[in-house]
């Protein structure tokens, strides 16, 4: 296993926002975390590598092991010889995520190793991420690219130093859609060229099921389902899930058993007892509000936080059934 | 670069006729003919001074030709000749202006040398008590005025201990003195006016800085410049400060009409042959010529400065476009 | 509210109340003549000494006050007026009358205040009122740069369609809705803008061109500290301290109403 995070749990502005998360991510894997925004993912993202604002956030418990090696426990020299080295991110937001004021050529030789020819490899890494375009062009600044080629830089100065994994938080929402489509061919390309493992951060279900091989699903902190692709789409054994997949709109032959998920997420200073879920859930029984649910198997490889998990399958396959 | 000037030189055309209708409307505030007024303030205006002055500002013509009149001298730099000496106005303030730039140009100096890194630094460790100190000292900079703080240096370190001199530019022996000599006596006569020049900048560069660099670090270029695993003083003196420092070029000209408007008192305290002496002894003996004419230059002066400061800007911010 | 703004609070409190009630605080005539006793050092019969003519410096200190308060609140308060007006028109109206307004904000910032404010007064005699009103019109172009940006967001919003929507004139527009929405940023700027009003005040007046002796102003106090330098250091010390105290004062309070709103 490559990457391993093990209970984790960090402290934001003073709420526990990720509250005990366990991942696993082998070589050459994509996992997909899916969750809406503000419920931890890019925390979980962050924390990897110890990246969290010091004055704002701190990790209160947990192990995140990559390569064997806890990174929690690393001292920043170490960190650093992990982070752009063999853990790399691109970001959401390409346009604020580079320097202004560095040219794209200088970023990216930034992030090259020692024993790279600087010139040589940054025309290599550019004609990798289809930014031809403006190979020897050592003067083009950021500003000087559209968006999609802003992201394809991003991840040009990901990949330079050969990572092992690669933390991608929102790396298309920012993007017009024939570019998001793009940028995700291109990550993919590389993922199979460099078998690099990837981490993708998404609050949009829909590219994930593109992308991923597994999928963990984030709600208020913590994991509620997380299983194999297939299985996830075929056999969403969490509410929360179900009312996700019914939200996206290209799978619409699904006839609709439920509707989208109504109301909010909570906020962290006031989380309900009990099931997180239950002020939104069409499952809920009072049970639910004793104690949050563990996550339980639902087959192998594939577990959900749910204490119906057994009635929530039964309805959904005699819904596919009559399909 | 060159379209670039240009329309900044177009913007200051427009600036400079707004400055000479500003000041021919301080002429015509007077309740009174300003030839009046010499007559009345200054026993030394002669009959025949106040008719050259009457001719000078064509008085006795209508507005508008009296405006144009007066924009064609402002065009030549003529404002006449002084009530005092009777010699040129230009000519005196000519030979006035050399010494007020070299006190302000040694003050900018020293208020960037030290307020930048205090700002900084400040920024840095925002919050704790090196930042809590600075602030502090800010505030006192801010608050205490430059007269009070001058008379205070001239008090202790010019009367009573005896260490620099207080009055003018130069020893009286000063002829006498060889090249090196020469030099050591100017640079101790000016050492107290350029510190309590710089002492009200300084407060202000610092905190400029300090929420500049406090602005950026929140950037998210600064948690890429870290993901890539950049040492800590490569994110803070290379990524972070070149983009923090870009403004304080345009704070650098936006403060020189302080600088130069501040010059009257401590060149008056300090007896320094500049222009703000020059300018204190004007208006104390109504050389009605001698303000105006100072009042134009001083304008000009600071329109000098702020196009310094933007073409600077230009050339250090590669997102201005200066084609 | 952090410790720093109340001590500023304090400050400018206790000063207006100095000012307020200074007949009563002054043990003294601050004008009254007593060459027995000419600058001698702060003593229990006056506690900050004398001046060069014998007259009870606190006595001359606590009357000061009134002038550097009022000349500062008056000051600023023609300012805050110059400014809100212009800065409303420009923000609300935009197009060619923003454009005007903003060029003369422009050149007006060209001038070295101080050089303006001297070029006035050489043309005006120094008289309290007269300076009153040319730093108050020297030193508005910052709160009606602010009052515009304000407007300008403020304009687009839904409760100002509504108003337009019921026919509100525009005068009741700006004068009801905008300006009061817009109030929090000015209301610093104007806090920190008294804090500079004294400034330019007692310095006007140190360098005699300011409030013109006997009438007592902290700068003129200050002043005659100066040609008494090495024989009377508390005609130095206390003016200046009382101006350094106000104007730190002032600038507190301004950056807490800034942190607050």
């Amino acid at each position: 296993m490559l990457l391993q995070i093990k209970d984790l749990k960090v402290n934001y502005a003073g709420l526990e926002i990720v509250r005990g998360i366990d991942l696993d991510v082998d070589k050459g894997e994509c996992c997909g975390l899916i969750g809406e925004s503000g419920c931890g993912k890019t925390t979980v993202g962050l924390s990897i590598t110890k990246l969290i604002p010091e004055r704002k956030g701190n990790i209160l418990a947990g192990e995140i092991l990559f390569e064997g090696r806890d990174t929690l426990k690393l001292t920043s020299e170490e960190l650093r010889g992990i982070r752009g080295k063999k853990i790399s991110y691109v970001f959401q937001e390409p346009f604020s995520s580079l320097n202004p004021v560095f040219t794209i050529y200088e970023q990216i030789r930034e992030s090259l190793e020692e024993k790279d020819n600087p010139d040589a490899r940054i025309a290599d890494i550019l004609k990798n991420v289809g930014l031809e375009k403006i190979i020897g062009r050592k003067n083009i600044y950021p500003h000087e690219l559209s968006g999609g080629m802003q992201q394809r830089a991003m991840i040009g100065m990901a990949i330079a130093s050969r990572p092992d994994l690669l933390v991608l938080d929102e790396p298309t929402t920012a993007l017009d859609v024939t570019v998001q489509r793009q940028i995700l061919e291109l990550i993919m390309e590389l993922k199979n060229k460099m078998n690099l493992a990837i981490i993708f951060i998404s609050h949009d279900l829909r590219i994930v099921f593109n992308i991923a091989d597994k999928i963990a699903i984030m709600y208020a902190g913590s994991i509620i389902e997380c299983g194999p692709k297939g299985k996830i789409a075929s056999n969403p054994a969490h509410p929360y899930t179900i009312g996700l997949i019914d939200s996206i709109p290209s799978l619409e032959h699904r006839k609709k058993l439920f509707n989208a998920i109504g109301g909010k997420a909570p906020l962290f200073s006031e989380l309900p007892q009990g099931c997180k879920f239950y002020p939104r859930c069409r499952f809920r029984i009072d049970k639910c509000l004793e104690k949050e649910p563990e996550l339980e198997n639902v087959s192998h490889g594939h577990v959900s936080r749910c204490i119906r998990i057994g009635d929530i399958v039964r309805a959904e396959n005699r819904h596919n059934l009559q399909a | 670069m060159g379209k670039y000037i240009l329309k900044r030189i177009i913007g200051l055309v427009v600036l400079l006729l707004g400055i000479t209708i500003i000041t021919f409307s301080v002429i015509h505030i007077a309740p009174g003919k300003p030839t009046d007024l010499e007559a009345q303030f200054n026993p030394k205006v002669s009959m025949e001074a106040r008719e050259r002055i009457s001719h000078l500002y064509g008085l006795d013509k209508p507005l508008h030709i009296q405006y144009i009149a007066w924009l064609k001298r402002f065009a030549r730099f003529d404002f006449g000749i002084s009530f005092m000496d009777s010699r040129p106005v230009m000519q005196k303030i000519l030979e006035r202006i050399p010494v007020t730039l070299t006190i302000e140009l040694f003050s900018i100096i020293l208020i960037l040398l030290i307020g930048i890194p205090i700002g900084v630094s400040s920024a840095v460790k925002e919050g704790g008590f090196y930042d809590r100190f600075m602030t502090v000292f800010v505030f006192i900079g801010f608050a205490a005025p430059t007269f009070w703080l001058s008379l205070i240096l001239m008090d202790f370190i010019g009367v009573r201990w005896g260490i620099l001199p207080i009055s003018g530019i130069k020893s009286l022996e000063f002829e006498k003195f060889g090249i090196f000599e020469k030099i050591i006596d100017i640079a101790k006569h000016l050492t107290l006016p350029v510190l309590v020049s710089a002492f009200g900048g300084l407060a202000g560069i610092s905190r400029y800085m300090r929420s500049s660099m406090l602005h950026v670090l929140k950037q998210d270029y600064i948690r890429t410049a870290r993901a890539k695993g950049l040492t800590e003083k490569e994110v803070l003196y290379k990524h972070a400060l070149k983009n923090a420092l870009l403004p304080v070029v345009t704070i650098i000209g936006l403060s020189v009409p302080g600088l130069i408007g501040g010059s009257v008192i401590f060149e008056s305290i300090f007896s320094i042959p500049g222009m703000g002496r020059l300018f204190y002894e004007s208006v104390m003996a109504r050389d009605y010529p001698v303000i105006m004419g100072v009042l134009v230059i001083g304008a000009v002066l600071t329109l000098l400065g702020n196009l310094l400061a933007d073409i600077s800007y230009a050339a250090v911010d590669p997102r201005i476009k200066l084609e | 509210m952090n410790k720093l703004t109340w001590f500023g609070l304090g400050i400018v409190g206790f000063f207006i109340i100095v000012a307020i009630f200074a007949p009563m605080i002054a043990p003294y005539n601050p004008g009254q003549i007593d060459i027995e006793n000419i600058l001698t050092p702060p003593s229990s019969s006056h506690i900050f000494g004398t001046d060069s003519l014998g007259r009870d410096l606190f006595s001359r200190m606590v009357y000061g006050a009134r002038i550097s308060l009022m000349v500062g609140f008056i000051a600023v308060g023609i300012a805050a007026i110059i400014g809100i007006a212009l800065g409303a028109i420009a923000g609300y109206y935009g197009k060619w009358v923003d454009a005007i307004i903003m060029r003369f904000i422009d050149i007006m910032l060209c001038f070295p205040t101080f050089f303006l404010i001297l070029a006035v007064i050489a043309l005006l005699e120094p008289s309290i009122i007269n300076i009153m009103v040319i730093i108050g019109a020297t030193s508005w172009m910052g709160i009606a740069r602010l009052m515009r940006a304000e407007i300008l967001s403020l304009k687009e919003r839904d409760f100002i369609y509504a108003e337009r929507a019921i026919g509100a004139s525009d005068l009741r527009i700006i004068a009801r809705h905008l300006i009061p929405n817009a109030m929090a940023p000015v209301l610093v700027s104007i806090t920190l803008g008294i804090a500079g009003a004294i400034l330019v005040e007692s310095g006007l007046s140190f360098l005699g061109i300011g409030v013109q002796p006997p009438t007592p102003s902290w700068g003129n106090i200050l002043s005659e500290g100066k040609a008494v330098m090495g024989a009377g250091w508390w005609m130095m010390l206390f003016p200046g301290l009382a101006i350094f105290i106000t104007v730190l004062g002032y600038n507190l309070l301004g950056e807490g109403i800034r942190e607050n709103y």
